[in-house]
């Protein structure tokens, strides 16, 4: 390992400019919204997120499996519909994009996936992999833009340019005069200037400008291939070989190369390590942050990994349950988090001195249903900092504890998918595995001293759960939960 | 990255046979050797198989077309010139039919209770007795055939050793997988043995379809009268009469024997005189076509629908179900009657006899379940992430479809449509049994046998037995060259499941 991976002192520095690239405004994405045969309510994996990505920067977004951050980061790439908010990209609102636009702006975007063994088709070579994007996309293309003459009068032909006008000549690929001078050539550009013949024609009170390349689109993708390669760090012979000859961060480079073979600004990066080992891990960080410098690349790094989103991102956000929780400079929010969630994550990095005391916090239970997510914080039902209403403060602990279970009890069981048999034996008032909140009930209470006030809450949510045994509509289980609330269990 | 490098650029195949054409020349030197033997029947088939008369009809009545009358005809005069070349494998330099010389035979004599009677013969190749003649021509056509694909895999060597980049491909474990596999390596021999029967027909038959079973009344042939010692002349028809196998008495022409018109009769006779391995051999040409055409469209459709359906999944995919399920629903048998029996009076129903009519129902009716097969495989794979990763960098589905989805699916619809072209050959034959299939004289299996249904217990018991065998062996081989490439694709599926699909195809006539 030539550099330490969870070197946590180390502060990452790139070329952050400030400009935002990618803007997230109130975004959802919803699964089953189509309501389906039997309607029901759609999972909400992503529900109204609001972020923004500078250029340069690496954002890390993390969470625990399940929250939505995969499905955010296909949203983003459009492989997912929004159902509601907008991504802005450069000043565009994408999710309104469709057809030839659409594919033209996949050109700036590019994802690595996290399974680089599924990610690479492997009935096809590495050339083939890493050339299909160009292919996809008739790649190359030359901006040429011609100098001393009004944009409007110049026409440009050749099979692989296209012309720009005066503001877009940083970007452009040539520049040439009127006398078919070639002024510049960009140094990343596919072809070398002898390898292009450039000729220039008055007509019609304009400049014509005919440029063409010795060599054929196949000839320069397959070179362009084979440089990228190197690039990521195999070798060129590597082109006829087939992906499972690799080892896995080998496969993940190549995934790496071609998300890059269209010079994308913005990459998503879905846990592009976290299949990898270790050691291999160190090399693949290291290589995407050397490509970022190099490139001026922005990247979403995906991960649950805190070690290494530490290690390469300039900002972080977590998530949870489709909400963003916390979202900031990624020291600041390590050092000290404002939200409890961040909080409870960052005690489950693992030490690696086991003489270290740590304050660790478990979290009671799992994260609710994205389905039925709680009003308010989403982060409520399980949250160890949450405050008693003012009535409750004295309320003895363990009590406190009981009665969140057996909030959780009731939720789980409205949660509960039936059988048909289940749902024929309620509707027939026979025994159900649902039946029984009286024995729940005394579990959780029976050895506790409950206050008078608290008991005829319980006992009144109890009694709505067993006649709501019958017809168990979300309507009632509001009632249940307002029952609750209204006697200040919240 | 510094995009000017002194990297080679690769060449294309063309530029790397150019760079070292030894072995690519040495190759095709064989090959076309090969090809030169039997150039004459090449352009034969050509001339014969499309109907060129219907399409020159057509064309040349699109009145701007019509000018082109000459150089249509001219065409046509040359491929006829080139279908007249002489080629290896023909009848005429190798000729079976002639007749034994008088002055009795040359050479008598009993080995082991076998007698051996030993006839000069006039007509035949080189004046040996017709069987022997028949069979080197046969061991001949076999030959070549072998010959041929021996070269193919060997230029497969030589692309593979000479001007192939990669050094190793997925396909390369699928042929060595094939290599160890003897149940699909007996199932290649048979179909190798019966494809080459259907396209080597005219030339592997005693005699051909035309003298003997189209017009036999305009044919004559030569014997030896072994009473008068003359050679005398008679009709095709008459000696079919004389030649019956009708199991009572003598009126029954075996397996391997000659009649009384020194004609030789590898299978035998039918019950009206005619040779049976003339009809078999043209009837495989009739198996092979209906069973190709009809899993080629089941195929397409099948391989379409489940690639669109897995793809776009939803709405498409509940009406593609519902589409196959309807036509499964349906009794296959009384529809195909039912539609042989409507479509039996229109022009569809006069190609090839029937032949591509049946294609066509079983075609069309055959492929929900191939679609069945390949639709879980399809859905599989269109989960894979590099799906995703196609759709993120903006290839289109059709592209995605044919690259990214259909390699891995078609090996198994080349399983599961080896599998079924058992059952096809079984159905057609079936349906000729019950007099519903393919029309008289055109000779189909299945008629052989229903012919000679009622002679199995007598000594006339090859007309129906023989065919019925090479039915079974037939569809065997199907079976067993399909387990070969399933075991050689994929070599974790077990062996369990298809063969049962298998059995099902075959029966549902």
């Amino acid at each position: 390992m030539s550099k330490p991976v969870y070197d946590q002192q180390e502060t990452t520095t790139t070329d952050r400019t400030g400009e935002t690239l990618v803007e997230v405004n109130d975004l959802k994405t919803y699964y089953g919204s189509e309501g389906g045969l039997f309607g029901g309510d759609p999972v909400k994996a992503v529900d109204g997120v609001s972020f923004s990505i500078e250029q340069g920067e690496t954002l890390g977004l993390v969470g625990e499996s399940g929250c939505g951050k995969t499905t955010l980061g296909r949203t983003l790439m459009q492989l997912e519909t929004a159902t509601s908010g907008e991504v802005s990209y450069a000043g565009t609102d994408i999710t309104t994009l469709d057809g030839a636009e659409l594919k033209q702006w996949r050109q700036n975007v590019q994802m690595v996936f996290q399974d680089p063994d599924s990610s690479l088709n492997n009935r096809m070579t590495i050339g083939e992999i890493v050339r299909e994007p160009l292919d996809v996309h008739g790649w190359p293309t030359f901006e040429v833009g011609v100098q001393g003459v009004d944009a409007e009068t110049v026409t440009v032909k050749g099979d692989m340019v296209r012309h720009v006008a005066e503001a877009e000549y940083e970007g452009s690929d040539l520049i040439v005069t009127k006398d078919a001078q070639l002024v510049h050539l960009r140094e990343s550009a596919p072809v070398d200037s002898s390898e292009m013949t450039i000729r220039a024609s008055e007509r019609d009170g304009g400049v014509e400008v005919e440029v063409t390349v010795d060599k054929s689109k196949a000839q320069l993708r397959r070179r362009r291939v084979r440089n990228l390669l190197e690039t990521v760090g195999l070798q060129e012979e590597h082109y006829y070989r087939y992906p499972h000859q690799f080892s896995g961060g080998q496969q993940q480079r190549i995934g790496i190369a071609r998300a890059l073979a269209l010079e994308p600004d913005f990459v998503v990066l879905d846990e592009p390590v976290s299949a990898l080992d270790a050691s291999v891990q160190a090399k693949i960080l290291n290589l995407l942050e050397d490509l970022q410098d190099e490139f001026g690349l922005t990247y979403l790094f995906i991960a649950h990994d805190l070690s290494v989103v530490r290690h390469i991102c300039d900002r972080v956000a977590v998530m949870y349950l489709g909400n963003v929780m916390e979202l900031g400079e990624t020291e600041e929010l390590f050092t000290d988090p404002s939200n409890p969630y961040t909080h409870s994550l960052l005690s489950a990095i693992p030490e690696p001195d086991p003489t270290v005391e740590k304050d660790r916090i478990t979290l009671r239970g799992t994260p609710p249903s994205p389905r039925d997510p709680p009003t308010g914080c989403s982060f409520t039902t399980r949250c160890p900092m949450k405050i008693r209403p003012e009535k409750y403060r004295d309320i003895d602990e363990e009590l406190w504890t009981a009665i969140e279970v057996f909030r959780e009890v009731l939720r789980e069981r409205v949660r509960a998918e039936r059988t048909t048999t289940e749902r024929i034996r309620e509707f027939l008032d026979m025994d159900t595995r649902f039946a029984g909140i009286d024995e729940i009930t005394e579990e959780l209470f029976g050895d506790l001293d409950v206050p008078a006030e608290v008991e005829t809450h319980i006992s009144e949510a109890a009694s709505r759960v067993a006649d709501g045994d019958e017809a168990r509509g979300r309507g009632r289980r509001r009632g249940e939960r307002e029952g609750l609330s209204r006697g200040g269990v919240r | 990255m510094s995009q000017q490098t002194t990297h080679g650029d690769d060449a294309p195949l063309l530029d790397r046979i150019r760079e070292n054409p030894q072995p690519a020349i040495r190759w095709a030197a064989v090959a076309a050797v090969l090809l030169a033997l039997q150039v004459g029947a090449v352009f034969a088939a050509m001339m014969e198989l499309p109907p060129w008369d219907t399409i020159a009809g057509y064309v040349l009545g699109v009145p701007l077309l019509g000018a082109l009358e000459p150089a249509f005809s001219a065409v046509a005069g040359v491929g006829d010139r080139l279908a007249d070349v002489p080629t290896l494998l023909s009848r005429e330099l190798i000729p079976n039919r002639g007749h034994r010389v008088g002055n009795g035979p040359v050479f008598e004599t009993t080995i082991a209770g076998f007698d051996l009677v030993y006839w000069q013969w006039d007509g035949t190749f080189l004046g040996l007795p017709a069987a022997v003649a028949w069979f080197v021509r046969v061991a001949l056509v076999y030959l070549y055939a072998f010959v041929w694909m021996g070269w193919l895999w060997k230029g497969y060597l030589v692309f593979r050793e000479n001007y192939r980049y990669a050094d190793w491909t997925p396909a390369d474990d699928v042929i060595d997988r094939m290599r160890t596999h003897r149940w699909g390596q007996f199932g290649f021999v048979v179909i190798t043995l019966f494809v080459v029967m259907a396209l080597f027909a005219p030339a592997l038959g005693p005699t051909t379809f035309d003298e003997n079973i189209d017009k036999p009344y305009s044919h004559e042939l030569e014997y030896l009268d072994k009473e008068t010692g003359e050679v005398e002349t008679t009709l095709v028809g008459n000696a079919n009469l004389q030649s019956k196998s009708r199991g009572s008495g003598n009126e029954n022409i075996g397996v391997g024997s000659y009649d009384e018109y020194d004609r030789w009769h590898p299978f035998g006779t039918l019950i009206n005189g005619k040779d049976l391995f003339t009809f078999i051999a043209l009837g495989s040409r009739v198996s092979l076509f209906i069973g190709l055409v009809a899993i080629g469209i089941s195929s397409v459709i099948a391989f379409g629908l489940a690639m669109v359906s897995a793809y776009y999944k939803g709405p498409v995919d509940l009406a593609t179900v519902l589409l196959s399920d309807s036509i499964q629903a349906m009794p296959r048998l009384l529809v195909l009657i039912a539609a042989a029996v409507l479509l039996g009076e229109t022009w569809i129903a006069d190609i090839y006899n029937g032949g591509f009519l049946l294609a066509l129902l079983f075609g069309s009716w055959g492929w929900p379940g191939l679609w069945r097969a390949v639709r879980g495989p399809s859905f599989q794979v269109v989960e894979r992430e590099w799906v995703d990763a196609a759709r993120s960098y903006g290839q289109t589905p059709r592209r995605i479809m044919q690259k990214h989805m259909a390699p891995y699916v078609v090996g198994y619809l080349l399983i599961y449509a080896s599998m079924s072209l058992g059952g096809i050959i079984i159905a057609t034959s079936a349906l000729s049994f019950l007099g519903l299939g393919i029309t008289q004289p055109t000779p189909e299996w299945g008629r052989a046998i229903s012919m000679g249904q009622e002679y199995i217990a007598t000594q006339s018991w090859h007309i129906s037995i023989i065919p019925g065998l090479l039915i079974v062996i037939v569809v065997t081989g199907f079976n067993a060259l399909g387990d070969g490439i399933r075991d050689a694709i994929d070599p974790q599926s077990d062996s369990g499941g298809a063969s049962g699909e298998s059995a099902a195809a075959g029966g549902g006539a």
